[in-house]
This record gives structure tokens, sequence and C-alpha cells, in this order.
């Protein structure tokens, strides 16, 4: 099976790639692409480390002469390929990538698999990246560290997204940071909010978007009914740092989604469901030098 | 009157979790059972001091299992007449998770620089209300001090004072105790540790 990414590598394309991820054999072509954003990158990653870890190859077809490509070097710089998989096979030499110059737009990128050891890894980088450069660097890092957390409990990959090993569990962060900037998306192809929340037998949510008002605004979790286990809260932490930030949000998971933009939150129900959690997160960052 | 203070003991959370950043709930539920060994190991009357730092960070979903389940369980009686304080040099910025977390259930928690003088730069972090602050810095004043003697400093009636001070007692934030009066008969005494 092959499929085309459109101009633009975001969250609109990832309903293509998982509808063709379960394909026994995918060749996913990169040559149309002209921009690519962290949430098309988190889809990217997470889709082919998938059919990685479940023995899938996956072809990527890139333009002709990548090192000339703004989008081929953008996807070295962010280690993209870097983070794949050797299920993942490219043809045209990357050799020449590798001493690219870096953009100076950007002051750091990242892309990370969010498997048990990379949580710690991805924290630390986002850490000491942030103590350098962020005033302030704790509430952006725990904005950071909440939806880790919440990628890594709840990023079993679902049986609706064709998981054919119950206990394989990751999700993808790609963190990003400008002048003045920081962008980070994290996703996975869990149960998505919803299904996660009913676990507890306190919930019974019918819509994705009334679980996701419920996470952000009431921060319960699926623990609930043990008092004794001290979770949730985190994602309500995560939508007001980011609210006193000045900065914005967006969740998505199944047919519901959440945008947070100057202070006000809106919800959004779709017909297509979104094939998983995304988690998009833009903050201004103040340089301390 | 300068205060007796009692037996303080510190647990370094940078040496026993062997970590200066401490963010993950998971591990913190792990480390409770550490923390409530090292409470209930303290004698009666005595104040566990949880020490921070040495810590870069400790993040909201961290301090609920570590901080404040420790500080309910001291509120509902669990952990006899011990009294848990933090010790940390950093306010503000440092300690908004535990604050957010203790705000979230209405608790709160002394914190102070250090275990050898606490007193001097001892306040609360979390929910407490004006007019409880205010009871609370006279107590710590004051030092030991009576119901009545509190109520004149703060001009409020004996039944105003009596009630926020068992307030801020539930609260974990002051100690309250019986003692002979002077003028017969028994009376509340209050101090901070």
């Amino acid at each position: 099976m092959e499929i085309v990414l459109n101009s633009h590598l975001g969250v609109y394309e990832w309903g293509k790639l998982f509808r063709a991820g379960h394909a026994e054999e995918l060749t996913i072509d990169l040559t149309n692409v002209e921009f690519a954003y962290p949430s098309g990158t988190v889809a990217l990653s997470l889709v082919v480390n998938y059919r990685g870890e479940n023995g899938k190859p996956t072809e990527l077809t890139l333009p002709e002469e990548p090192e000339e490509n703004d989008v081929v070097t953008y996807l070295n710089r962010v280690d993209l390929f870097d983070s794949l998989p050797r299920e993942v096979r490219i043809f045209q030499d990357l050799s020449s990538l590798k001493h690219h110059a870096r953009n100076p737009s950007y002051k750091f990128t990242e892309v990370h698999v969010l498997e048990e050891e990379g949580l710690e890894d991805a924290s630390t980088v986002v850490q000491e990246f942030l103590q350098r450069h962020v005033e302030q660097w704790r509430r952006p890092y725990e904005a950071f560290n909440e939806v880790l957390l919440n990628a890594r409990d709840h990023s079993r990959a679902s049986e609706t997204n064709g998981a054919e090993d119950s206990e394989l569990k990751f999700g993808v962060l790609h963190v990003q940071v400008y002048e003045n900037q920081l962008e980070l998306a994290v996703g996975d192809i869990g149960d998505g909010v919803r299904k996660s929340l009913n676990t507890c037998p306190d919930h019974d949510f019918r819509r994705s978007t009334t679980a996701i008002r419920a996470t952000l605004e009431r921060g319960i979790s699926r623990f609930s009914h043990m008092p004794d286990r001290e979770r949730g809260g985190g994602l309500r932490r995560v939508k007001n740092a980011v609210a006193r930030m000045g900065g914005k949000l967006d969740l998505r998971s199944y047919e519901g989604s959440a945008h947070l933009a100057n202070g006000e939150l809106e919800y959004n129900r779709y017909q297509n469901p979104f094939p998983g959690t995304l988690a998009r997160i833009d903050l201004p960052s103040r340089d301390r030098r | 009157m300068t205060p007796d203070l009692p037996d303080i003991r510190s647990l370094d959370f940078r040496e026993v979790f062997s970590s200066k950043i401490l963010y993950d709930g998971t591990q913190g539920e792990e480390h409770l059972r550490e923390i409530s060994r090292f409470i209930s190991s303290q004698t009666d009357g005595a104040v566990a001091a949880f020490d921070l730092r040495d810590l870069e960070y400790i993040g909201y979903s961290y301090a609920k299992p570590t901080i404040r389940t420790p500080l309910r369980r001291q509120n509902v009686g669990e952990y006899g007449d011990r009294r848990i304080i933090l010790l940390a040099e950093e306010r503000d910025e440092f300690l908004e998770g535990i604050e957010a977390a203790l705000k979230e259930e209405d608790m709160a928690v002394l914190v102070a620089d250090s275990a050898e003088d606490p007193l001097d730069s001892i306040e609360p972090l979390g929910h407490i209300k004006d007019h409880l602050l205010e009871t609370f810095h006279d107590v710590k004043e004051a030092g030991p001090a009576t119901t009545a003697q509190v109520s004149s400093r703060l001009d409020q009636s004996l039944q105003n004072a009596n009630n926020r001070l068992r307030s801020l007692d539930d609260l974990g934030l002051i100690r309250r105790e019986k003692v002979d009066s002077t003028s017969g008969g028994k009376e509340w005494q209050v101090r901070i540790l």
C-alpha cells in the first residue's frame, strides 16, 4: 500500500497515516510535503514505530536531492530519522544531511519515542534546556511533564487502532523552541480519554467531548473510585498553567477536542474519530539572556 | 517567651530518592512507603521535616502521594502527635506544584528554611483564609499563648479566637494542648511546633 502525504504534514494527516498503518507493506510518500508541524512528525513517528514494533516494514519516499529540500532537512534536524526503527527503509542517501547547518530560528528541537526509558530522557532534555533558556522554567516544565505522564499512563495501543500486542505502550513527543515560542506535541494511539476514564466504575461518559471537559475542568481521573490513589488533575493543571502563561492548548481524542486560547476553552465534536490522543501546546518563552 | 522546640528529624528527598527532579506520581506512590516509615519511626510529638532543599523541581503529580497523602494521614491522627513540615529555601515557583495539590483539598503545610531555627522563617503554604493567616502570625509572634491572650491581641471574642485556633489545629498548622491555668482549672495553650 502507498499513501501520499499532503503539502502540510500536520494534524489532518493523522487519519490517513493510521488507516494505512495496518497494511503489511506500506510506502509513505513525503515528496509533496512542504511544511511539517510537530503534530505531523508525531503521527509519522508513531505509525512507523508502531509498525516496527509489530515487525511490519515501512518505506519512506523522500524528494530527490533531500539535502536541498527544506522539509527533509527539517525532519533531519529534529532527529526524526534517527528516531525511526530499523524496519524503516529509506533509499535516498541521507549522509549529506548529517552535517547540515541548523536553522538559527530554532533554538532547540527534539523528537522522542516515549517508551519507559524514553520518558525520563525526554524529561531531562527538556528540563536542561528550559533551565538554561526560559525564565521561570518550572511552569513550562510542569506542563511538559504532565502531558508526558499522561502519554505514558494512557498510551497502551488500542484495539480500535489495530493493536496486536496489548502490552505495547508508547507515545511520541516532539518539542521545539524558537526565540520566543515553545511548541510541543505529544501523541499516542491508546484508547483515548473517554475509554480510559470509563475503566473507572464511577464514570460512564458517552461522548469524548464530555470526558475531555471533565478532565480539564474537574480534574477527574480513572482512579476516582480509589481515593487513596492520588491521581488525576494533571491535565487540568496543564490547562491552568498554559492559560496563565498566555499559551494555547489543543487536545484531541477520538471524536472530541478542546481548544484553549486567550484563556477561553472551546469544545468540539467530530464525525470522523481522531485515531488516538494528541496534545499540542504553544507557549511564549522569554529568553534569559 | 522563647518556645521549646520538639525533636526535629529530616528526610532528605534528594538523597533518599536519588534525584533532584521529582515529577512522576507513580514513583511518588512507591516513595510514600519510605516516607510513612520515616514519619512513624519518630517519637510522638516530634516534627518530621521533609527536606526539599537540594531538589531542583518537585511536581504536582509527585507531590500528591508524597506530601498530600502524609498530611491527610497526619490530620486524621494516623501519625499520633507527630507533625510534618517542609524545608525549602526557594518558595513561590518551586512550591507551586505542592501548593496546587494542597489547595485542591483545602489543606496546608508549614514551610521553613531550615530545621535548626525553623520558627524564624516558618510560613504556611496551601489553603489558608486571611483571618486564619492573621491568627497564625499572632501565634508565631507570641510563642506559646493561651486562647485568652490570642483573643486579646487580635481584639476578637474568646469564641472567635477559639474557633480560629481550632481551625488552624485542624489544618495541622499549630499545636493546641490543655495546660494548667494560673487562675486554676485548665486552659488551651497554642504554639507553632
